[in-house]
């Protein structure tokens, strides 16, 4: 009998203790959370208070969206409105195989232990064989922080697209944190769209640890736009033969937020096939830290891996880190990493501007443009959709924090896919080839 | 009827990175007027090109740049745009991601005011890209990039159909362009100009296009002053002596 319990303290005890980047190689390079997350427990409003909180979200602003979403999550309660292939549970009714199947552990990263430690909402998503699902979440905080672990296993030739849109009902600090755990069975296809739009006083942490299998294929898309700190920690491995990996970040930042993503992808087979796409806007004064570690494993030939990081700053006061590394232990395998930044040009401005287009409507062109690869990865639509309104809002007058009005002006335009054959296309090693 | 649109440069005066490129230039565009500046390499004629539409690095340390009697320095580009001024770039920059169709509704839209069916658009944006014998693939790409030398010239032109200024000026329109482009680009602008009675300041090296034009004035540009002026006689006379003697003449001066 595995005790939940044992494992709550020993996650207190590890969030106690672990330093906030437990990473050597970023051990100088990352944001500092400047909160004592569990000092804000305590003010819990009450399970049915929070519910019907919930309830008029979803009756409000959520219904404009034309969204349906599948469960609900605040800080103290969730409730589902689809149960297919979804079950939640609270910590008192994990079992033991629940808790057997988590792939982490509290010793990790610090603030996984405080997910660990505190998590109200364990939500186990299972895609039968050959199934095909679409489910959509949303995760709303309160004043307390929220804290829910989501695991997902799809089975052979399955699919499953998971959206999630995160935002804010506080108005004081707050966290809003997640942690994923992916396994997927051969020939699946795994999309998780998560969605960030949490208000300025709330932490985000989002963690994503993902083992994919043989011949399937795993993207993670994550729009980081809300948030006071902003933590973002993935590690997804293309384990099985002929596998796909594919980690793509979009950071808008704004004011003083700060964000800290790191990511390791990995290719541990032959064939495989492992992407880190990190794209990062800033404004004002505001951080941001894109760390992508690619690693080639032995034996793990004919593989491809790339990270890809760019960043524009819109202002000044912006401060950008690009941290790129790779580790190749393999020799036949195409491996490339860059990274680039730099202010938004003032020769695109100027053509923009002197066809008629005012200075604020470029800024927002410019962006979504050096955004719209990024964003044609999400193959969900409506996700896609919820993303770009996010970022045009943003850009419009750095709001953030609430449910989106959908605006999908240049969505029409942002039919073109993205292929990763694009990295290596002109490289000096493999561009002839 | 609404007044024809005059623009006008009045003893310009321009640096560009502390250098001074435009040295006294003066002249006069009206509203279904054909003007041509032609003029050496570095002469300044592209630098007059941007310093009209307010290019943010260019200083005017005298003189002034006029729309209908009324100052435009201190304008942003947009602006000017607005007040019916278009510039059509010699190199067109490459901007990623942006869709060349959402580009030009944006503008149109902004333009306009709003109000701008995309309909109506794409109807007159086919029409355009017949006419200049581009390829419709054009639809679905990003502004300027992967384009041809030639097709980023032809999507200039085509964007001044669109955008329907009451002053174009035109930054060698023809460089990069073949023999039967020249011809085609050369017969959209002149269509377009007449159909929408547009001024248009031509500036070019050679003297190709012009075969195909009708300039009201020919000016010459020399390191940064016009210094001759006249009708198309003056474009048989640089065919023939070329801009030495110009040269020459102000070497001379110096």
């Amino acid at each position: 009998m595995v005790d939940y319990n044992k494992l709550k303290k020993y996650a207190m005890e590890q969030y106690g203790k672990l330093p906030q980047e437990g990473s050597t190689l970023y051990s100088n390079n990352f944001v500092n959370i400047p909160f004592e997350l569990e000092k804000y427990l305590g003010v819990e409003v009450g399970a049915v208070a929070e519910k019907s909180a919930l309830k008029a979200i979803l009756a409000g602003d959520l219904k404009d969206l034309g969204i349906k979403f599948d469960a609900v999550f605040g800080s103290g309660a969730y409730f589902l409105n689809s149960s297919n292939f979804m079950k939640i549970k609270s910590a008192a009714e994990l079992s033991d195989n629940d808790i057997k199947r988590r792939m982490h552990d509290s010793s990790d990263d610090k603030y996984m232990a405080f997910i660990d430690a505190y998590a109200k909402s364990f939500v186990f998503i299972d895609i039968p064989d050959g199934k095909t699902a679409k489910l959509n979440l949303l995760f709303s905080n309160s004043d307390t922080p929220l804290n829910a672990q989501i695991m997902i296993s799809v089975g052979k030739g399955a699919k499953l697209v998971l959206s999630e849109l995160y935002c804010s009902r506080t108005v004081s600090v707050s966290s809003n944190g997640v942690i994923h755990e992916v396994k997927t069975g051969a020939d699946s296809v795994v999309e998780v769209n998560s969605l960030h739009n949490e208000n300025k006083t709330t932490v985000v942490l989002n963690f994503c640890k993902a083992i994919i299998g043989e011949g399937a294929a795993f993207d993670f898309n994550s729009l980081y736009n809300g948030g006071s700190h902003i933590r973002g920690r993935t590690m997804a491995e293309a384990k099985g033969r002929g596998s796909r990996v594919r980690v793509n970040e979009i950071v808008l930042g704004s004011g003083e937020q700060k964000f800290d993503m790191s990511a390791k992808i990995t290719n541990s087979e032959v064939g495989t096939d492992a992407s880190l796409t990190s794209k990062a806007v800033l404004m004002d004064t505001s951080l941001c830290m894109l760390k992508g570690f690619a690693k080639v494993s032995k034996g793990a030939t004919k593989s491809r891996s790339y990270v890809h990081q760019r960043g524009m700053a819109l202002d000044k006061g912006t401060r950008m880190y690009e941290l790129p590394d790779m580790s190749v232990d393999e020799n036949d395998v195409k491996a490339t990493h860059s990274s680039a930044m730099s202010p938004i040009d003032a020769e695109a401005m100027f053509y923009l501007m002197s066809k008629g287009i005012d200075g604020r409507e470029v800024r927002k062109l410019i962006v979504t443009g050096f955004f719209a690869d990024s964003l044609s990865m999400i193959e969900d639509c409506a996700a896609r959709e919820i993303a770009m309104s996010l970022i045009r809002e943003k850009l419009r007058d750095k709001t953030f924090g609430k449910i989106p009005k959908i605006d999908t002006a240049d969505m029409w335009i942002a039919g073109h896919r993205h292929s990763g054959e694009d990295m290596f296309k002109g490289h000096y090693k493999y561009g002839k080839q | 009827m609404s007044k024809d649109a005059v623009l006008e440069v009045r003893d310009l005066h321009v640096f560009l990175d502390e250098k001074e490129i435009i040295k006294g230039v003066s002249l006069k565009v009206k509203q279904g007027e054909t003007h041509v500046i032609m003029g050496p390499n570095g002469s300044g004629k592209s630098t007059l090109a941007k310093s009209i539409m307010g290019h943010p690095k260019i200083k005017v340390t005298k003189g002034d740049i006029l729309l209908n009697e009324k100052s435009i320095l201190g304008l942003g580009p947009d602006k000017r745009a607005k007040l019916g001024l278009f510039l059509e770039f010699q190199n067109p920059v490459e901007i990623d991601g942006v869709g060349f169709i959402n580009f030009l509704h944006t503008a149109k839209q902004s333009l306009s005011g709003g109000g701008v069916s995309t309909k109506e658009l794409m109807t007159e944006i086919k029409e355009s890209i017949a006419n200049l014998k581009l390829s419709e693939d054009f639809i679905g790409r990003t502004l300027n990039q992967g384009f041809s030398g030639g097709e980023k010239k032809k999507t200039e032109v085509l964007q001044m159909s669109v955008l329907k200024p009451k002053i174009a000026i035109l930054d060698e329109p023809d460089s990069g362009l073949d023999i039967d482009a020249v011809k085609v680009v050369s017969a959209c602008i002149n269509r377009i100009a007449e159909s929408e009675h547009m001024g248009l300041l031509l500036i070019t090296h050679y003297s190709r296009i012009l075969s195909y034009m009708k300039p009201d004035v020919v000016h010459v540009m020399v390191n940064g002053k016009i210094v001759d002026e006249g009708g198309t006689e003056l474009i048989e006379k640089l065919e023939k002596s070329g801009y030495d003697s110009y040269l020459k003449a102000d070497g001379a001066k110096k």
